[in-house]
């Protein structure tokens, strides 16, 4: 136990943690190319191990592409180098005022590493599209994906059942109570091309016999899942739903068919898929309507884009500003007051914040960055706890300097 | 417990050793507690959306075409539709084999998924052509089973080979070291094919001679031929 205790003090384990972690992040910045920031984060920070591959993109890699190096990940660094700081604080800490300066700043590197944790544990990432002059109550996942039942029989609101995609991922039956009939996955592909049989007269034909890949006799082809950052993926998948008194049939959903993603790749939704989408279908008197979407949360509030200002410094391309001119509508407390979000202005309500992330639609639609993250604080205090210990250091080791040559000075004054 | 070391003075309410292992447990709580995403299946009540209709109609003047262009709604399914990115790039980034079609194979026109795309006469005389193709998918189409049946349902013969039944349809062959699966199909109708798939960790080729059985029957020889003198590139 001894041992222990002496080994996670030892400030020679500190060096190497630190050692350890330059590479990390060196490593995982070159990853960056192939694989994107958010899994890159995910591989190389959100992660005890992680195994680093010789990249593809180097050279003499046709030599050393089988080259795989393991290595502690962000997480098992931060958290031996958190053990390491308290053990050794313990061991070598003797109480004293004039270790003060010592205390907060190791109480503030201390909480600096704990904030990174939490941020990994609670930060959470979506967007929001707005089309000037439109609004929207509801924010969405940049990763996650859902496939999405939509009752749509009541005249007021709309029943939304959700299931995760990683539900479709394990080739799943799905039942719920609220859905009044079982989805079996026959395949799903998290990256896919969509295709009339003249693009893909190799392709097989797709397993279905409803909606829109029987109309106009689609051919769906996998494609390599994509993780560079403004590579964006499109997942198809072909069900198979089924009630208790019989089959419904067999249907390709895809995100290619989110009115969304349609307007975001053509401005438009393309001849061939108007009037077959949505894919809806009755069962009970009930109009279900299925698709493929982002994950999304519905929010209390709504935002309506009033106006989006997208400026240039005269003469040039170069952009000055990006602006969006909100309204934003709370019925919950009559709050309907207007809000400006622009570059390192966002709108922080309710735990979220607002960015402004990117525009499209030749600055008719706004795309705001919306962040969750309740330990977005503790950085910013962990900052100012490590700047107080070294000054409060710093001032008290100066004091006793000036103690020592004060009484030093007396002590030649008075032979 | 005290520890005696002058160099580790006595904390009077910490035991520094248990600490220690107090902070590993804790860390590998922490590691295993990291809450994957949510997986859970969710039923919400919303406001009927008012989502604003996305503009149908031609798309923008330069646009690529896509799904037939300007196809009216009304007309039949439109023939041609522009591939987004991906398949015909995994395609087109695949190295192509190196090979010797036959003098009377005649190339025509690649399509989207098609590294070689040929048309033979049965004979010199004759007016029925067989067609040769060959193809490189991503990922692995389903599998040997889908895609023998695949074949069979386009030549007319019952699609519903099993498994078990599997290896009367399937000759297994090496194409220039690779273990491939050469497929023959004579169907009742006059068609005819002969397959070859070539099952790779991410991806497949697809060699494929068919038309009429009479076509096919005369250019058998050459399509084997044609595939034992093939090397790979890739």
């Amino acid at each position: 136990m001894r041992a222990l205790f002496k080994f996670f003090s030892s400030l020679r384990l500190t060096v190497v943690l630190l050692a350890f972690s330059m590479v990390l992040v060196l490593l995982a910045t070159f990853e960056q190319v192939q694989w994107g920031v958010f899994e890159v984060q995910k591989r190389y920070f959100e992660a005890i191990i992680t195994l680093w591959q010789y990249p593809e993109q180097w050279a003499g890699a046709d030599a050393l592409h089988w080259l795989k190096i393991p290595l502690p990940g962000g997480f098992l660094l931060g958290g031996l180098l958190l053990i390491n700081l308290c053990c050794a604080h313990f061991r070598y800490f003797r109480a004293s005022w004039k270790k003060t300066g010592i205390v907060l700043t190791h109480a503030g590197v201390a909480l600096l590493i704990i904030s990174g944790f939490l941020t990994a544990y609670l930060q959470q990432e979506n967007f929001m599209w707005i089309n000037v002059g439109g609004q929207s109550n509801y924010i969405e996942s940049f990763h996650d994906l859902d496939l999405v039942f939509i009752d749509h029989t009541d005249p007021k609101t709309d029943t939304v059942v959700s299931i995760p995609v990683s539900h479709l991922e394990k080739g799943e039956t799905i039942s719920h109570p609220a859905l009044p009939f079982t989805v079996k996955t026959v395949f799903y592909y998290p990256n896919s091309d969509i295709g009339s049989k003249t693009t893909y007269p190799d392709l097989p034909e797709i397993p279905a016999n409803q909606g829109i890949a029987t109309v106009r006799d689609l051919r769906v082809a996998p494609v390599r899942y994509q993780y560079a950052n403004d590579a964006p993926n499109f997942p198809s998948t072909v069900l198979a739903l089924e009630t208790p008194q019989g089959p419904l049939g067999t249907w390709l959903v895809s995100a290619l068919f989110d009115p969304e993603v349609m307007q975001q790749l053509y401005n438009t939704i393309p001849p061939i898929y108007q009037s077959h989408l949505p894919q809806t279908f009755t069962v009970d008197g009930h109009t279900w309507e299925v698709t493929l979407r982002p994950r999304r949360e519905y929010l209390p509030i709504t935002l309506r884009l009033d106006k989006f200002v997208h400026e240039l410094y005269p003469g040039t391309t170069v952009p000055k500003n990006y602006e969006s001119d909100v309204q934003l509508i709370n019925p919950a407390n009559h709050e309907d007051r207007p809000v400006l979000i622009y570059m390192n202005h966002p709108l922080r309500y309710g735990g979220l914040t607002f960015y402004q992330a990117s525009f499209a639609q030749s600055d008719q639609a706004s795309k705001l960055q919306v962040v969750r993250n309740p330990g977005a604080p503790l950085p910013y205090i962990a900052v100012a706890l490590v700047g107080v210990g070294m000054a409060v250091q710093f001032i008290l080791s100066l004091l006793a300097h000036l103690r020592r040559e004060k009484s030093k000075t007396a002590s030649i004054a008075t032979p | 417990m005290v520890v005696t070391s002058h160099q580790s003075p006595s904390c009077p309410f910490v035991d520094k050793q248990y600490l220690a292992v107090f902070c590993v447990a804790a860390l590998l709580l922490l590691g295993a507690c990291k809450p994957q995403s949510d997986d859970s299946i969710r039923v919400e009540k919303v406001p009927k959306e008012t989502m604003p209709s996305p503009v149908a109609g031609n798309l923008p003047a330069g646009h690529p075409d896509i799904a037939g262009g300007n196809a009216s709604m009304a007309g039949p399914p439109a023939s041609g539709m522009g591939a987004l990115p991906g398949m015909a790039e995994f395609t087109a980034a695949t190295p192509t084999p190196k090979w010797s079609p036959p003098a009377d194979w005649t190339a025509v026109a690649l399509t989207a998924t098609r590294k070689g795309s040929w048309h033979a006469p049965a004979s010199a005389a004759a007016d029925q052509q067989a067609e040769i193709s060959v193809s490189v998918f991503q990922g692995q189409l389903g599998g040997l089973l889908a895609n023998v049946n695949r074949w069979r349902d386009k030549v007319k013969l019952p699609s519903d080979l099993t498994e078990a039944r599997l290896g009367e349809n399937v000759q297994n062959i090496t194409l220039d070291g690779r273990a491939a699966q050469l497929i023959s199909l004579d169907g009742p109708a006059g068609q005819s094919l002969d397959g070859v798939l070539v099952f790779q960790k991410d991806r497949v080729w697809s060699f494929l001679l068919s038309g009429p059985t009479d076509a096919v029957k005369s250019q058998r020889a050459n399509f084997r031929a044609f595939l034992d003198g093939l090397k790979w590139q890739d």
